[in-house]
């Protein structure tokens, strides 16, 4: 009995000494866990994957600092989601890109209602959209950057946060303000992996992982929604009220995602807008290779250098070196 | 001695005004006091400036050393867009009075026509008037299609608006739309903040050894030719005596012309960063 008595004390010594060291090293390997994401997320910041988020937004005039930053009266501006980031590009204008990269259509009317008193009176708003549809929702990586203060960024960027801070979702705004600070805690894998193998210099963030874009996320749409339809309107209506000219350019996409529905898209807007605002049908006039696309819908630059000439051609607008 | 304007209603202002933004309390105790002795009498204050206060004290402290009455002194003040929100105008008044330390205000404008609520609240200020507490109501920053929307609304239209106005911005519809309205035109930021593009615009330089002024005073002259009141702003003593010797000479009819010519639609503050949806 009494050696019974000894064997179940050593089983339970044995049984605790090594449920200790299982909790030591689990303790252990939840402590290394946690330095590990704390390493990623703080050596993140200075990857092409940080960085290139901001890219977008280097063309805009950072608005506090318009004291020292004298351009104004803008012969053109665009608007519009990434692709019509991605399409223009104003090195031989007079041109702004307002487009920030992945927004929404109320989006691009609260930044048109910010930042119109740059553009020139009879200037042009170009809205670009595409007819395809990119189902990834604005989120909190979308809205970061919109955040006053960035991480690792210089203060020039600080203006344009500070001014779209209020267009964030109401109360959301905690989400990307913790999103800035620990981007591991909301997309831990797209952290790790942009560790082990970043993205190019300049590659625009929305392409990250995606190569399969056109399997997993885009859609050939033949219109827009109610809302977005009604939001189009008031933008123009916005412009108009203004002394603005407003133009819509249906986006070009590479030939092979040229289908019934991309020209259906064409056709209504063409139907929907044409009667009140010059609409601009771009997908005819070359030949769209997937070479002069980084990823499905997102130009290169040389393309959208040409893009860009081409459209303003057909707007009369003058190169700067005319 | 600086000449006057008569509005609408009968107030009278002075023809030239001294701006106070961005102006903390040691730059305020010099340069009001400059500006009372060159002759000054009208000064330029906001509610987004931060400083009603400060300006109220150094322009009791100034008066107070010169012997001047709170008659013989004017001040605008303005009420800011997130003020316009509360749709309160008394209550803002009041604000503004207690932090001026003043009975009443010469010139309340709008700082904005803040969209959705400006109307309102010009209707609420316009019922201010006969309280003696505010002599002229006014708009800042508006166009043609704010002052013809009030108009349409409700009827009324400013004494005055503030509106940015220099050489390179002439904005001559609306100066029209306010000549035709007998609504006086004050203009701020009159030197275009004395950018570059200005001081050395080759035109106002030669103007000036004509005439054996500096540009500044070329261009505050060519303001009060046109019937306009400008509002500009200094951090020098020594200015003031200089902008206020604009009054002995006269730009003739063919300079004022080719003043005209440098009209190029320049706006130095885009408004719809300071109101959206402007
Ligand atoms: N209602 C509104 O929305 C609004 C907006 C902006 C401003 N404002 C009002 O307008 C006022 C004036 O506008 P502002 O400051 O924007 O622009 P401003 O008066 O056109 O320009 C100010 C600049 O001009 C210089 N200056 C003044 N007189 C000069 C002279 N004779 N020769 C050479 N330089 C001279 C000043 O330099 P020194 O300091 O060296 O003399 C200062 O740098 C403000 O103080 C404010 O009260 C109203």
């Amino acid at each position: 009995m009494r050696r019974k008595i000894c064997l179940f004390i050593a089983a339970i010594g044995l049984l605790s000494t090594i449920g200790l060291c299982l909790g030591f090293l689990a303790l252990v390997a939840v402590v290394l866990v946690l330095l590990f994401f704390y390493c990623c997320n703080r050596k993140v910041f200075s990857t092409n994957y940080w960085n290139n988020r901001y890219l977008a937004v280097n063309d805009f005039l950072a608005s506090p600092f318009f004291r020292s930053d004298e351009r104004r009266n803008f012969g053109v501006v665009n608007l519009g989601s990434a692709p019509s980031h991605y399409a223009f590009t104003y090195e031989a204008f007079q041109g702004l890109n307002l487009s920030s990269g992945c927004q929404s259509l109320g989006t691009d009317l609260e930044i048109l209602r910010n930042y119109h008193s740059f553009i020139k009176k009879g200037g042009f708003v170009i809205l670009g959209l595409s007819p395809y549809q990119i189902d990834f929702k604005e989120d909190v990586a979308y809205w970061s950057r919109f955040i006053r203060k960035v991480p690792g960024r210089p203060d020039e960027y600080r203006g344009y946060y500070a001014n779209y801070s209020y267009l964030l979702p109401s109360k959301s705004h905690i989400v990307p303000m913790r999103f800035m600070r620990y981007p591991i805690r909301y997309k831990p894998f797209e952290v790790i992996y942009s560790l082990f193998a970043d993205i190019n210099k300049d590659l625009p963030v929305e392409s990250i992982g995606r190569s399969n874009w056109p399997k997993c996320c885009m859609s050939a749409r033949e219109s827009l929604g109610t809302h977005d339809a009604e939001i189009v309107f008031s933008y123009i209506q916005f412009c108009k009220d203004r002394e603005y000219t407003p133009v819509i350019v249906v986006l070009p996409v590479e030939n092979s995602l040229v289908n019934a529905k991309t020209e259906a898209f064409s056709n209504w807007v063409l139907g929907t807008y044409g009667k009140c605002c010059k609409v601009i049908l771009s997908q005819g006039y070359k030949a769209w290779a997937a070479s002069d696309f980084i990823r499905p819908l997102i130009m290169t630059k040389t393309t959208a250098k040409d893009f860009t000439a081409h459209v303003l051609s057909s707007l009369s607008v003058k190169s700067v070196n005319d | 001695m600086i000449s006057t304007y008569r509005l609408s209603n009968g107030a009278v202002l002075p023809s030239l005004c001294v701006g106070t933004n961005r102006m903390d309390r040691q730059l305020l105790d010099a340069v009001i006091p400059a500006a009372i002795n060159a002759g000054f009498r009208f000064f330029d204050s906001a509610q987004a400036y931060g400083n009603e206060g400060l300006v109220g004290a150094a322009l009791r402290g100034a008066m107070e050393a010169s012997g001047l009455t709170r008659s013989e002194v004017f001040i605008t003040t303005k009420v800011d867009n997130s003020k316009q929100i509360g749709r309160d105008m008394r209550k803002e008044l009041d604000r503004s009075l207690q932090q001026l330390q003043m009975d009443y205000v010469d010139l309340w404008l709008q700082h904005w026509p803040y969209p959705d609520y400006f109307i309102d609240n010009f209707r609420q200020m316009a019922d201010l008037l006969a309280s003696g507490r505010v002599k002229s109501i006014g708009l800042a920053n508006p166009r043609i299609r704010h002052l013809q929307e009030l108009y349409d609304t409700t009827g009324l239209l400013p004494q005055v608006i503030q509106i940015e106005l220099h050489p390179f911005r002439q904005v001559p519809e609306l100066l029209s739309f306010c000549k035709m309205h007998k609504i006086q035109v004050a203009a701020y930021s009159p030197l275009c903040f004395m950018i570059d593009r200005l001081k050395h615009s080759p035109l106002l330089v030669e103007l000036g050894c004509k005439y054996g002024k500096s540009v500044g005073q070329i261009v505050l002259r060519w303001h009060v030719q046109r019937g306009v009141l400008p509002v500009f702003r200094s951090e020098k003593a020594t200015r003031f005596a200089e902008n206020a010797k604009i009054f002995d000479f006269v730009l003739d009819e063919d300079d004022m012309n080719r003043i005209a010519t440098l009209d190029e639609d320049y706006k130095f503050i885009p408004e719809s960063l300071h109101c959206p949806g402007y």
